[in-house]
C-alpha cells in the first residue's frame, strides 16, 4: 500500500467521521425520567416537571453549561446606570406552536400569573418570594413597552436579579395565554408554547411524547446548557417514566430508552462494561451534615470542631462519588467561578486533634442523633460513614432513620441534633451560603446564625464587582471553617449513561437532560 | 341469599368507617405533612403556612375529616395533591392495571399448584412429593423484588423477549401490552404458586386419611373419581380461603413487582402518595383497598357451597 493509497483512505475515513458527526434529522429520543411530569403549567414543580417545561416553552434567559447568563427568548438585554431597570428585546419572528406571534406582554400576563397564584390556589410560585422583596431582590414592576420589549423595574439593584431569571426554577417562560379559558384557568391537557418540542401525547404515569416543533426560531447564540439554539433534530422525545433505577439500567442495556440520568456512581464501573457512554459533570447540589448549633451538646464550637476533625472528607467523597469529584466543604460547587483552593479551607482530617478537642470539650460519650432517610440513599450512606468515622474517635452517633418528608418537616422546623441531608441544587455561591446562613429564631432552616457572618453575607449581597466579591466569599468560609456550623461534605457529580445511537448529547452541571441539538444514528 | 348478601354489607360498614378515621388519623399523626413534601427545601415556612391553610391542614382534626367524609359520600375523593388530578379516577385506572396483573397471576397459580398439590398428596412420601414441597417451599422463601429483577434480566435483557419497561409495552396495546404483562405476572405467579401448592397438598393429605375415601375405593371407584369428586371438593375450602386472602392482599399493592417492572399501578400510587404525604390518595386508596378486600370476602363467602358439601348442606 502506497502513502497516496493511504491518505486517500485517511482522507475518505476523516470525512466518513465528520460526516457521523453532522446532525441528522429524524428519530425518537427516549429519557428515562424517575416521576413523570406534576403539571404543564408550573403550578406543580419539580426537577423532572421542569425539563419537560424547558422543553415545550423557551425561557427568557437560562444558564449556560459554564454557568454564566445566556439568551434564549431575549436575543439581548441591558440594564440601566444605577442597575434598577432591566430591559429584554425578545427575538424577533418568534412564535407559539400554534402559529401566533410571542408578544412581551405575554410575558407580563405570566408574571402576574405566577405571582398571584399563592393567593388564588395556595400553591405559590416557588420564587414568589425571591422576587417580592422577601430577600433583598424585589421587583417592583414588569412591563412591555412594545411587542418585543420587556422590562424589569427593581426596588434597588441586585447583582443576582439575572441569575436568579435564568434559574430554572425561576423562568418565566413564552407561555400562550391561549392556554387558559375565559375563567383564566389552565385547560386541561393543554401546552401551547414556544419551545423546540409540542406537547403530542401524554400518557400520566407513563410517558410524554413532544414532537419536534418544525417553526421554532432558535437565538443567535450557540446551544450550551439550557440557553441558546435550541433547534430540535429528532422527530420526537420521550420522557418515559422509570422510578427504578435498577429497571432504568436495564432499559438502556435492552435498549428500550436513550438516556438514563441521575445513575449512581456505585454503579458506573460496571456499567462502563456494558457499551454504554458513560457521562459526568460537577453537581451542584450540596450534600452535608447539618448541626444544631442550638442543641446543648452541639452548641459548643470545641465539639463541633471535633466532628470535622474526625470526617476524613476524602475516604468519604472517593466512597460515595466513585472518585468522579473531591470534598468540597464550602458553599462554592467546583463548576462555579468564583471556585479556587480556598474554599477548601476547612479544619482537616486529625483523629489526635479531634479527641483533644473532645476532651477539652468534657464529652464523655452522650449519644448524638444524625437524622437520615432511606428514599434518597445517599444521605443514609452518608450517615452510615459519618457514624464510623465519628465512632473511631469515641464519639457515641446513633442514626436515626425517618422517612423523607418526617426528615424535612424536622429540617423545617429546626428539630434535629444532626441531619444527613441534600440541598436542590443551586448555582450561584451567594445563594448556596444564603440557603443555610440567617437568623435562627425567624427562619429554622438557617444552620449559620452569626451576626458578623450575617453581615458580611449582607455586604456580598449587595456586591457587584467579582474580585471583591470572591475575596469576600473567601473571608466568609474562613469565619465558617472555624465556627463549624454545618459539615458540608461534597457536590455529588452528574451521571447520565448514554445509548451509542445518541449522537450530540453533552451532559452539564445542572444535570437537566436537553433533547434539542441531539440526533440519532438510527 | 339477599337477607345474607345485604346482612354483609351492612355488617361492612362499620368496619369502613373505622378505617377511614384509623388511616385519617394515621396519616396526620406521622411526621411530615403534604405542604412541606411538596415545596421541598427551596419553601420558606410562610410558603409552607400560606399552603397548609389553603388544603385545610389547620382546620381542626374533627373537621377535616368530616369534610373529607362528606365529600367521599358525594363520590367526591378529591384531587391529588402532588398532581391535581382526580382522585377517584386515578384510582380506578390504576386498580384496573393492578387487577389484570393480580387476577391473572393468581388464577394461573391456582391453575397450576392445585392438580400438582394434589397430585403430591396422591403420591404423599415419593420423590415427586418431596421435589414438589422442597419447589414449593423455595418459591414461598423468594423476595418478590429479587425474583422480579432475575426474571426481567433474563427474559427482558438477556433473551430480550419480553419489554423491559411495562409502560411503554401498556401504552401500545395488542400483543405488546400482553408481553408487558407476562414477566410480572409470572413473578407474582411462582411466588403465589408456592403457597397455594403447599395448602392443597396439606388439606388433600388429611382428606385422603378420612374414612369415607376408604369406603369410595373400597366400592371400587376408580383413583379418578375418587380423587376428584371426594377429595378435591373437601380438601378445596381451605384453599380457596387462602386464595380469598390472596387476592385481597395483592389487589392491595403489589408495589414491589409494579416498581420493577415500571407498571403504573394501585401499589405504586399508593406507596408515592405515602412518601408525599398525598392525603387524599393515601385516604382513597385504602379506602378503595379496604371496599375491595369487604366484597372480595363476600364473593368468598359466597362461593363456599359450591365447592364445600358441608356447607352446602
Amino acid at each position: 500500500m502506497n502513502w497516496k493509497y493511504m491518505a486517500f483512505a485517511g482522507a475518505l475515513l476523516a470525512a466518513g467521521a465528520v460526516q457521523a458527526q453532522e446532525p441528522v434529522q429524524g428519530g425518537i429520543l427516549k429519557l428515562a425520567r424517575t416521576s413523570d411530569a406534576r403539571s404543564l403549567d408550573g403550578s406543580r414543580q419539580d426537577a423532572n416537571t421542569d425539563t419537560v417545561l424547558n422543553h415545550l416553552y423557551d425561557p427568557l434567559v437560562a444558564y449556560r453549561a459554564d454557568l454564566s447568563v445566556g439568551p434564549v427568548l431575549a436575543e439581548s438585554w441591558e440594564t440601566s446606570a444605577d442597575g434598577t431597570t432591566w430591559t429584554f428585546t425578545l427575538r424577533e419572528g418568534a412564535t407559539y406552536h400554534n402559529g401566533k406571534p410571542i408578544k412581551a406582554a405575554d410575558m407580563v400576563w405570566l408574571w402576574d400569573r405566577y405571582m398571584a397564584r399563592g393567593e388564588k390556589t395556595g400553591t405559590p410560585w416557588l420564587c414568589e418570594d425571591v422576587f417580592n422583596g422577601t430577600s433583598n431582590l424585589q421587583v417592583n414592576d414588569v412591563s412591555a413597552t412594545d411587542d418585543r420589549t420587556l422590562v424589569f423595574s427593581l426596588e434597588r439593584s441586585d447583582p443576582l436579579f439575572l441569575k436568579r431569571l435564568a434559574d430554572q426554577i425561576c423562568h418565566i417562560f413564552a407561555v400562550s395565554p391561549d392556554n387558559v379559558d375565559e375563567n383564566g384557568d389552565w385547560i386541561e391537557g393543554s401546552a401551547i408554547g414556544s419551545g423546540p418540542f409540542k406537547m403530542k401525547e401524554w400518557k400520566k404515569e407513563q410517558y410524554m411524547a413532544l414532537e419536534r416543533f418544525d417553526g421554532y426560531l432558535p437565538v443567535n447564540d450557540p446551544a450550551s446548557g439550557y440557553a441558546g439554539d435550541r433547534t430540535a433534530h429528532v422527530d420526537e422525545v420521550h420522557f418515559v417514566v422509570v422510578p427504578d433505577s435498577n429497571a432504568a439500567e436495564t432499559a438502556i442495556l435492552s435498549g428500550q430508552v436513550d438516556v438514563v440520568s441521575q445513575l449512581q456512581p456505585d454503579r458506573i464501573a460496571d456499567i462502563r462494561t456494558k457499551g454504554v457512554e458513560v457521562l459526568s459533570a460537577p453537581g451542584l447540589s450540596l450534600t452535608a451534615a447539618l448541626i444544631q448549633t442550638q442543641d446543648p451538646l452541639m452548641q459548643d464550637v470545641r465539639l463541633r470542631r471535633a466532628v470535622a476533625h474526625a470526617i476524613d472528607l476524602v475516604q468519604l467523597t472517593e466512597v460515595k462519588t466513585a472518585g468522579l469529584t473531591q470534598p468540597n466543604p464550602s458553599g462554592v460547587p467546583l463548576s462555579s467561578e468564583y471556585y479556587g483552593e480556598e474554599f477548601a479551607i476547612w479544619p482537616e482530617y486529625d483523629p489526635a486533634k479531634s479527641k483533644a478537642l473532645l476532651k477539652e470539650a468534657g464529652y464523655n460519650g452522650e449519644k448524638i442523633t444524625i437524622e437520615a432517610n432511606k428514599h434518597y440513599t445517599g444521605m443514609y450512606d452518608n450517615a452510615v460513614l459519618l457514624q464510623a468515622m465519628l465512632a473511631a474517635v469515641g464519639i457515641n452517633a446513633q442514626i436515626e432513620v425517618l422517612d423523607w418528608a418526617a426528615q424535612l418537616d424536622n429540617f423545617f422546623s429546626g428539630k434535629f441534633q444532626v441531619s444527613s441531608f441534600g440541598y436542590s441544587q443551586r448555582t450561584d455561591p451567594v445563594i448556596i451560603y444564603g440557603m443555610f446562613m440567617g437568623d435562627k429564631s425567624t427562619s429554622p432552616t438557617a444552620q449559620w446564625d452569626d451576626q458578623a457572618a450575617n453581615e458580611l453575607y449582607d455586604a456580598i449581597t449587595g456586591e457587584a464587582d467579582f474580585d471583591k466579591r470572591r475575596a469576600m466569599l473567601v473571608d466568609l468560609q474562613k469565619m465558617m471553617a472555624e465556627q463549624v456550623p454545618i459539615l458540608p461534605l461534597y457536590y455529588p457529580p452528574v451521571v447520565e449513561i448514554v445509548s451509542p445511537k445518541v449522537k450530540g448529547y453533552t451532559t452539564w452541571s445542572l444535570g437537566q437532560p436537553r433533547a434539542w441539538g441531539v440526533w440519532k444514528t438510527e | 341469599m339477599i337477607r345474607f348478601l345485604v346482612g354483609r354489607l351492612a355488617m361492612a360498614v362499620p368496619t369502613l368507617i373505622i378505617i377511614s378515621i384509623a388511616v385519617f388519623l394515621m396519616m396526620r399523626a406521622i411526621p411530615g405533612d403534604p405542604a412541606t413534601a411538596m415545596l421541598g427545601d427551596l419553601a420558606t415556612p410562610e410558603m409552607i403556612a400560606r399552603l397548609k391553610a389553603r388544603m385545610g391542614l389547620d382546620q381542626p382534626l374533627p373537621v377535616q375529616y368530616f369534610v373529607w367524609l362528606g365529600d367521599i359520600l358525594t363520590g367526591d375523593f378529591g384531587r391529588s395533591i402532588s398532581t391535581g388530578d382526580l382522585v377517584l379516577p386515578l384510582m380506578l385506572e390504576r386498580f384496573q392495571i393492578s387487577a389484570l396483573i393480580v387476577v391473572t397471576a393468581v388464577f394461573l397459580a391456582s391453575a397450576v399448584a392445585i392438580p400438582l398439590g394434589m397430585f403430591a398428596a396422591w403420591r404423599q412420601g415419593s420423590a415427586w412429593d418431596l421435589s414438589t414441597v422442597a419447589v414449593s417451599t423455595f418459591l414461598l422463601s423468594l423476595p418478590s423484588f429479587w425474583l422480579g429483577l432475575i426474571i426481567l434480566m433474563i427474559f427482558g435483557l438477556r433473551l430480550g423477549w419480553f419489554p423491559v419497561l411495562g409502560t411503554i409495552g401498556m401504552s401500545e396495546g395488542g400483543w405488546t401490552k400482553i408481553a408487558a404483562l407476562i414477566m410480572p405476572v409470572l413473578t407474582l405467579l411462582l411466588i403465589e404458586m408456592g403457597a397455594i401448592l403447599r395448602m392443597i397438598r396439606a388439606s388433600t393429605i388429611e382428606v385422603l386419611r378420612q374414612e369415607y375415601i376408604t369406603h369410595a375405593r373400597a366400592k371400587g371407584l376408580s383413583e379418578w373419581t375418587v380423587m376428584w369428586r371426594h377429595a378435591f371438593r373437601n380438601a378445596f375450602a381451605p384453599t380457596w380461603t387462602l386464595i380469598g386472602l390472596i387476592l385481597g392482599a395483592l389487589l392491595g399493592g403489589i408495589a414491589v413487582v409494579e416498581t420493577v417492572f415500571t407498571i403504573p399501578g394501585l401499589g405504586r400510587l399508593l406507596v408515592q402518595a405515602i412518601y408525599t404525604r398525598d392525603y387524599p390518595v393515601v385516604q382513597g386508596c385504602i379506602l378503595m383497598i379496604a371496599v375491595t378486600y369487604v366484597l372480595l370476602n363476600l364473593l368468598i363467602d359466597m362461593l363456599y357451597p359450591v365447592f364445600d358439601p358441608k356447607v352446602a348442606r
